[in-house]
């Protein structure tokens, strides 16, 4: 009696799991905003990527400005759509002279802890992050004196090097988050849209809107809870199961979003990009001919096709086409993926196959590994045999300790452009791995760093790419197209996305009432 | 039986001085420095990566640093995060008992589902029952976790939407909805629990049902339940009670896969995290915790098994 009755509940259990119905009707979008709903997004708090240290000055990990963004604020903000500096805590800037930037600061800003954000206060974020024990150091040690001015809300910013230029974007980054004095990482004090509430340190992380933040008539969500998740594809899932409101998308794991009638997707080129980072001054990648012969045999389609299908752009050098200013049209068919010109190019340059190379890719994503693969399969066809050696820490392994020959990566952009050439084709620069560059690179960098626009920076832009792409010394991939899976009653008139951890610009979304 | 118990209770000295070597020794042998990070990650210069070096006391002799390390941890002080900067301990003490109710849950799980389908088994071997019995626990011993996981979020919160997918609500919050959020991290974990405890049962069980004495008490005309119930669940449970000892490490190994795929910030995510960072003194002192749970868990197990079983004691 027992047994059958036992057996009689087993299957029923397994009936009702298979019959059950679908999942529940979310509100769609179009609706009242709501003033009083909370943002819950998710993001890997666990992670490498996201460090606890709230502090600009002390934020060690590319993810920590998810949530500095908001309640520090940035001077300035770049627009994702334009790549231009726009007005944020300050009101304007003005190139004074390739060494001198002065920065003048909206009218009455309070910092949430009620402290005035004058010039005063701009000095002393200032000052105390250019110089060690900030993590900013290296990008803002350039600066050598900040000066308040007597309106009380400008600075002029005096450089050791003249490159102003580079100044209004690079302040649309971490080095624009301005804190209080009373502000610790355990408790961040900004003048930013978002004030910081409370954090379960790696679960939760709680910001409520700022009342007196300068465009707060413009904010409308209430609050944001920032959720632990794992993985984006399992953040994903949680979009689609009604548990989180929004997550930052990434190629494969959107699937589950791309056909659900509650949720939507908002999609932006980012200037992030996969590539091979080569150690160029290790034989035989320090013949220019090898290198070049890479770049023909690599299938960039077929690693793009595997890793972001249908999301991305082809990479043909350091920019997207999105960015006018930086991106070289006449070099996008310089290294067609041919197996023959690979062989070609190999066999000018004298090196003898078989041979055999280290990849070095980070063994925290297995999306490297798989990148890996191709290429390890890709090079085999010109007899270069690869082997593939994961690091759990690549920054060690191969940048430091000259491990490897390549490593298969990810490059996260910056705001302001001209980093990517920076890090990875000046001398000095832990990713240039190499150290390995020509003396042109660093005066085109110059060049740019000192115009006033981007558009004026456009010449030092294309003397830097062309001599990288015809040097080859990298083998770009792909730029993945930056996503945010959100509820469709999550709303926008001005999407901003971010992408590398950065989200979405939450002082422009709302909440509408159709959220339950 | 006192003396027993300070036997085990000693032994456990020279046990816990190898943990702690072996776990401070992971410093030398998991790749990295953390001072490359703290000192600004790829934007970090030589210089300033060996001031943070000196700031950490990582250029100090190994034996020194451990020496130092092993005193405190004995009074139960890991030291600081170096990222949250916040004391281990504290951190440990917020995020065990998340753990501990995850761990709880699923050990409750295994014991509620494997005992049943263990005595099912154990008590008609080769019969039709048993048979599926064992093509369940086996099917469920090769299930790995996280995959597991992921068919229980598709099933049951992103198709059917009939529990949440991810999150932690404090019990003293509502009860309803910490018990709906942790249901799937349960099930997850305790799944395989639940199949070794049926499995070692059934075992047991089996062997029990052909002894001498359970074919007495079945001739005199006891009835099935109180020789089951009585008689052979009695003699069958030591095995099993070492078997729940056994699970209770895994369990608690289990909750870093667990705790990461649902979102809960518990102890095992946080070994994870640290790991992660290079923030060896967190990783150092939440390994060496686990380790002295286990430890002190197993010695419950041993004094349990030596209480139910005398024999125990006079070896």
């Amino acid at each position: 009696m027992k047994r059958r009755f036992l057996v009689a509940a087993f299957g029923a259990a397994i009936v009702a799991v298979s019959v059950t119905g679908g999942g529940t009707a979310l509100a769609q979008s179009k609706g009242k905003i709501n003033p009083n709903a909370r943002l819950e997004f998710g993001m890997n708090m666990g992670g490498g990527g996201f460090s606890q240290r709230l502090q600009p000055d002390r934020m060690t990990a590319i993810c920590d400005s998810v949530v500095g963004s908001q309640v520090f604020g940035t001077l300035i903000r770049r627009d994702i759509k334009t790549n231009k500096p726009v007005p944020n805590l300050a009101e304007s800037w003005d190139i004074v002279d390739p060494s001198t930037f002065k920065i003048t600061l909206r009218k009455g800003l309070t910092f949430q802890d009620g402290t005035p954000l004058d010039a005063a206060a701009l000095k002393r974020d200032i000052d105390l992050k250019r110089v060690a024990p900030s993590t900013l150091a290296p990008t803002l040690g350039v600066i050598s004196e900040v000066v308040p001015e007597a309106d009380g809300r400008t600075v002029t910013i005096k450089l050791s090097q003249p490159v102003a230029g580079i100044m209004p974007l690079t302040f649309a980054g971490r080095e624009g988050m301005i804190a209080a004095a009373s502000s610790t990482d355990q408790k961040p004090v900004g003048a930013g849209p978002f004030k910081f509430d409370s954090q379960v340190v790696g679960q939760e992380i709680k910001v409520s809107k700022f009342p007196n933040y300068w465009d707060a008539k413009n904010v409308k969500l209430a609050g944001i809870d920032y959720k632990n998740l794992d993985t984006a594809q399992n953040g994903v899932l949680a979009v689609v199961a009604g548990d989180l409101d929004m997550v930052e998308g990434a190629g494969q794991a959107n699937a589950p979003a791309e056909n659900d009638p509650n949720t939507a997707i908002e999609r932006a080129t980012g200037a992030d990009y996969w590539k091979l980072n080569l150690n160029t001054s290790k034989p035989p990648l320090d013949n220019v001919e090898f290198r070049r012969a890479m770049n023909y045999a690599i299938d960039k389609k077929a690693i793009a096709e595997a890793l972001f299908p249908g999301n991305y752009e082809l990479a043909t050098q350091s920019y997207p086409k999105a960015f006018v200013d930086q991106h070289q049209k006449d070099l996008a068919g310089r290294y067609p993926y041919s197996v023959k010109k690979a062989k070609e190019a190999l066999a000018k340059s004298g090196v003898k196959t078989p041979v055999t190379l280290t990849v070095v890719p980070p063994a925290n994503n297995p999306n490297f590994s798989r990148f890996a693969e191709i290429v390890q399969a890709n090079l085999k066809e010109i007899g270069v045999d690869l082997t593939i050696a994961p690091s759990t820490n690549l920054l060690q392994t191969f940048f430091r300790d000259k491990q490897g020959d390549f490593v298969t990566t990810l490059w996260p952009a910056r705001p302001d452009p001209s980093v990517t050439i920076q890090r990875n084709f000046t001398p000095n620069q832990v990713t240039n791995a190499g150290n390995n560059y020509s003396p042109e690179i660093p005066t085109a960098l110059a060049e740019i760093q000192a115009a006033d626009t981007q558009a004026a920076a456009r010449a030092g832009y294309k003397k830097a790419i062309n001599i990288i792409v015809d040097q080859a010394y990298e083998v770009p991939i792909f730029f993945p197209v930056l996503s945010n899976v959100h509820q469709k009653y999550v709303v926008s008139d001005d999407w901003q996305v971010y992408g590398s951890c950065q989200g979405v610009d939450f002082s422009k979304v709302a909440i509408t009432t159709k959220k339950k | 039986m006192l003396t027993f118990i300070l036997r085990r209770v000693l032994a456990l000295i020279p046990l816990l001085f190898i943990v702690s070597v072996i776990v401070y020794g992971l410093i030398l042998i998991v790749p990295g420095d953390p001072a490359i990070t703290l000192a600004g990650g790829e934007e970090a210069t030589n210089e300033r990566i060996e001031e943070v070096q000196k700031e950490l006391g990582l250029d100090r002799p190994f034996l020194v640093r451990y020496g130092e390390w092993v005193g405190n941890a004995a009074q139960l002080d890991f030291g600081r995060s170096l990222y949250s900067d916040l004391p281990i301990t504290e951190e440990i003490a917020e995020r065990f008992p998340k753990t501990l109710q995850i761990a709880g849950g699923a050990l409750a799980f295994g014991l509620l589902v494997g005992i049943p389908l263990g005595i099912i088994s154990g008590i008609r071997p080769r019969s039709v029952s048993d048979r599926a019995v064992v093509f369940i626990t086996s099917a469920a011993i090769a299930i790995p976790t996280f995959w597991l996981a992921l068919i229980l979020i598709l099933q049951l919160a992103v198709y059917r939407n009939i529990l949440p997918s991810r999150g932690f609500v404090p019990f003293s919050e509502s009860p309803a909805q910490w018990f709906e959020h942790m249901i799937l991290p349960w099930i997850t974990l305790g799944t395989l629990t639940a199949a070794t405890i049926a499995r070692q049962l059934r075992g047991a069980l089996s062997d029990t049902m052909g002894s001498d004495h359970i074919r007495t008490s079945r001739s005199v005309g006891l009835p099935p339940v109180k020789v089951v119930g009585k008689h052979a669940l009695k003699n069958s449970s030591a095995p099993v009670l070492t078997v729940v000892g056994l699970q209770i490490a895994y369990l608690l190994g289990g909750t870093v896969v667990v705790e990461q795929i649902f979102g809960i910030a518990g102890l095992g995510s946080y070994v994870l995290t640290a790991i992660n960072r290079k923030d060896f003194p967190a990783m150092q002192g939440a390994v060496m915790f686990i380790a002295l749970i286990t430890v002190v868990v197993n010695l419950i197990v041993d004094i349990s098994y030596a209480l139910l079983n005398p024999k125990v004691r006079v070896e």
